[in-house]
């Protein structure tokens, strides 16, 4: 493992110092066995085919229930998603929309799919469990047909990604979060 | 003699007196062809608060640079024809035509020559905290704020609240304002900086 790690992180660090990037890979120190609650302030970012918005969020998430707000950056809501025991509902330009879940009613309102329930993993940089997972190369892993890569602040590292990026057919995702409580 | 001496210092303190919120706004319009300031915003809703604070430059008409610096590095620039939206974490940049823009900063409001005497309903809101306060009320509904007010001192503002319709309370301060200084025709441009996605709305 050890003989496997240094030649990469070798190569990270030149590649490090050749781009002057801060981003390194990020590692959980364990995989996380339960799902705990979270509250995340953050930003995020959504690529369709080169068509997108960058947008901030809050999600709080609990096993049992999930709210998740999409605003501008001045706080104003754009919109609502909801999840808990009855169905999910989402709330935006003025309108109530139910449905049994997140992802189909992402790609029915929105016209792609949000993986929210594997995104409760994926933002705090762990694979979501019960699901097979491929390890790329450059550290990325595969899920579901999502490459999801985490990226550490190497001036910074927590024990969260400070940012996550998605993509899947003509779909990439980005979210950072500046805020955990 | 006593009772000359009480109309004349109403006739003197009148004007102070009734220094309202709206003829402020007039003035503070009316007054500076460009600005720029500080600021500092909380956005409280249920069970969250968030804070971020950066930088606002306006030049009227409709030219504005609102900089997040903290916690996080955003640009929202207005260049008079475009909204351009920039966050250096992400590495993503947005742009969407400006008339589209109000709702996404204060400083589109606060750019344009009329704007705010043209879209909103202007009503005076008292005295609170030693400002003078209005509410604007959107005259079309949108999917932005429900409500903004405003808080005067001394022909400038110094505080804002906006509310929207799902509960969301954000409030930014002004510091350091200042009107009229001399800024540079590049703050009002943006250039997506190379390696950085440009994603239309």
């Amino acid at each position: 493992m050890k003989r496997f790690l240094t030649p990469v992180l070798l190569a990270s660090s030149l590649l490090l110092g050749a781009c002057a990037t801060r981003d390194v890979p990020f590692q959980p120190a364990v995989q996380a066995v339960a799902d705990q609650p979270f509250t995340a302030a953050g930003r995020l970012s959504v690529n369709v085919d080169g068509k997108g918005h960058v947008a901030n969020f809050d999600w709080q998430h609990a096993p049992e229930r999930d709210t998740l707000s999409v605003t501008t950056p001045v706080g104003s809501t754009v919109a609502r998603l909801t999840r808990d025991a009855a169905g999910v509902t989402l709330e935006a330009d003025g309108k109530r929309r139910t449905a049994t879940d997140v992802e189909a009613l992402t790609e029915e309102t929105l016209g792609w799919r949000l993986p929210l329930s594997n995104l409760v993993w994926w933002i705090r940089g762990q694979t979501a469990p019960g699901l097979a997972v491929e390890r790329l190369p450059d550290g990325s892993v595969r899920q579901e047909g999502w490459t999801i890569r985490f990226v550490s602040d190497a001036e910074a590292p927590g024990p969260y990604p400070r940012r996550v990026e998605l993509s899947r057919d003509r779909l990439s995702m980005r979210l950072v979060v500046h805020a955990w409580q | 003699m006593k009772k000359s001496f009480f109309a004349l210092s109403m006739l003197v303190l009148a004007p102070f007196a009734s220094a309202a919120a709206i003829p402020q706004l007039k003035a503070f319009v009316a007054e500076s062809r460009t600005l720029s300031a500080s600021f500092h915003q909380t956005v409280t809703a249920k069970g969250k608060r968030d804070e971020a604070q950066g930088t606002l430059e306006i030049a009227r008409p409709g030219k504005f640079r609102w900089n997040y610096n903290k916690p996080y590095d955003q640009q929202i620039v207005g260049d008079g024809k475009k909204l351009w939206i920039y966050d250096r974490e992400l590495a993503q940049v947005t742009t969407k035509p400006l008339d589209a823009a109000l709702g996404s900063s204060p400083a589109a409001l606060l750019a344009g020559s009329n704007a705010i005497e043209r879209d909103y309903t202007l009503k005076e809101a008292g005295t609170q905290n030693g400002l003078e306060w209005l509410t604007a009320a959107p005259r079309k509904s949108e999917n932005t704020f429900e409500s903004i007010r405003m808080g005067f001192s001394g022909n400038t503002l110094r505080e804002m609240e906006l509310a929207d319709s799902f509960g969301n309370v954000t409030r930014i301060r002004f510091d350091n304002l200042k009107k009229n200084p001399p800024i540079a025709a590049s703050h009002f441009t943006f250039t997506p900086p190379k390696g950085v996605d440009v994603l239309s709305e």
